[in-house]
């Protein structure tokens, strides 16, 4: 049976990892380059990495601490792809199929595309005729307004009046191979997903839905995985601060008997495991 | 990936690169249609094929990189394949699941020589599928039962990411390096 996903987010602003909430306050939390590493070793069934960057260079690495220098995001993913034996996602900026395919060529296996689709939504569709569509992530960031959720755009600052839902139908009617739900109001807040749409959503759309924001405790996911049909869950800050996290998510949902690959440590040294059958 | 197995690995656009190798390797991201498409056009695909069919070598394809390897695949049309490894590749029949079929998944053997891949966590991204035949070695369910992994002689095909795998990826690819016809 296919497994419910447990997805790690970097965000990443001017080159650092960062922390946000309700997608303004950012708190700088260090360079990827070592991180990827353990998310690696926590066996992550894949990894989404967002560049939220408005505006500013890249931060070039501290030749002290022998950091490596990434000059811009393609060098992240150069970096990230070599170290990571899972997928990856990357996303922000991406403004052109020039974009998408040279992202996809330096390593990323999914590209996820926001703002573009507000002037140009069928991009997807080309995109999709030639990378395919199972490479094409949209990612869609909402606010709840009286009670409807609202789809918002430019980094969560603009209310676009399109209904979250009716904004899904049509990336997936435009070749988008799955969504990543961002939902700005409960981010950073650690009260929890967003049940009431994500228990909703999946009866309408037909590709898999990552949801993402609100996570703030391991109940959180398992209620998330309970009460609504999702493809996978998402979070950021969450496997920021405590060690091993993301292991012990997966120990305490996998103990539960929820749907997820059985929690593991990746040892590079031995890459085939114990039972080396071969 | 590769590259953690052994060192003697290389991309490569270069025909001679492909007379060289020991193995093949066809990785694939991307449509049906487009993906046959550069692959034919590219300046190896002569000496690729060659080095596959008569000179037999080890020669694996990767997702869509396997799908093309089908005598006609159905993404955006009718698309006649390479037929290195006969079978069709259609949309997955999955009626009440989402599509693409994306996220870790189980492979059963159906072949003793590939037991070790009996009950394996593989990643799968993919709406499009061989249908199960006598060159299925490995197979995975999702609505139906499709193949995970073909093999013709010496021309295997997985329709999972080993690369992106972790430790059941490292296994596949280290017995796909280690076999020599």
């Amino acid at each position: 049976m296919k497994k419910k996903r447990i997805i790690p987010v970097i965000l990443l602003k001017n080159g650092w990892i960062v922390q946000s909430k309700e997608f303004s306050y950012f708190q700088n939390l260090g360079n990827p380059s070592k991180q990827v590493d353990r998310f690696s070793e926590w066996m992550a069934d894949e990894l989404i990495y967002l560049d939220i960057t408005r505006e500013g260079d890249y931060h070039r690495g501290r030749q002290d601490l022998q950091d490596l220098h990434f000059k811009n995001m393609l060098e992240i993913i150069g970096h990230v792809a070599k170290s990571s034996f899972m997928p990856v996602t990357f996303g922000g900026k991406i403004r052109t199929l020039n974009d998408v395919e040279f992202y996809l060529k330096t390593g990323a296996d999914k590209v996820s595309l926001n703002s573009i689709f507000f002037e140009n939504l069928t991009i997807a569709k080309s995109a999709a005729l030639e990378f395919g569509s199972q490479c094409v992530v949209g990612s869609v960031d909402y606010r709840t307004i009286e009670g409807r959720s609202t789809v918002f755009s430019s980094y969560g600052q603009t209310n676009t009046q399109i209904g979250v839902i009716d904004w899904c139908k049509r990336l997936e009617d435009n070749g988008v191979g799955e969504i990543l739900l961002n939902s700005i109001d409960r981010d950073g807040q650690k009260n929890g997903f967003d049940i009431e749409l994500l228990a909703t959503i999946t009866h309408h759309i037909s590709i898999p839905v990552i949801a993402c924001g609100g996570a703030g405790s391991w109940e959180h996911f398992a209620d998330a995985l309970t009460h609504t049909n999702v493809d996978a869950l998402a979070a950021a800050n969450i496997f920021q601060h405590v060690d091993q996290s993301l292991y012990l998510l997966r120990r305490y949902l996998f103990d539960k008997k929820f749907n997820v690959r059985e929690p593991k440590i990746f040892d590079i040294k031995d890459p085939y495991e114990e039972d080396d059958v071969l | 990936m590769v590259g953690h197995i052994t060192n003697k690995v290389k991309i490569s656009e270069n025909f001679h690169d492909a007379k060289n190798a020991s193995h093949l390797i066809l990785p694939g991201v991307g449509s049906y249609a487009s993906t046959l498409r550069k692959f034919k056009e590219c300046r190896m695909y002569e000496q690729v094929a060659k080095e596959a069919l008569e000179s037999k070598k080890p020669t694996l394809g990767i997702c869509v990189g396997m799908q093309i390897m089908s005598t006609v695949g159905d993404e955006f049309g009718h698309t006649m394949g390479l037929d290195w490894v006969p079978g069709q590749v259609s949309k997955i029949s999955a009626p009440k699941l989402c599509l693409p079929h994306i996220g870790w998944n189980t492979t059963r053997s159906a072949q003793s020589d590939f037991a070790f891949l009996d009950r394996k966590d593989f990643y799968f991204v993919h709406s499009y599928a061989y249908k199960k035949n006598e060159f299925t070695v490995a197979t995975c369910s999702y609505g139906e039962e499709f193949a995970a992994v073909t093999k013709n002689e010496n021309i295997w095909g997985a329709q999972f990411h080993p690369e992106k795998s972790q430790y059941a990826g490292f296994q596949f690819l280290k017995k796909f390096l280690t076999t020599h016809y």
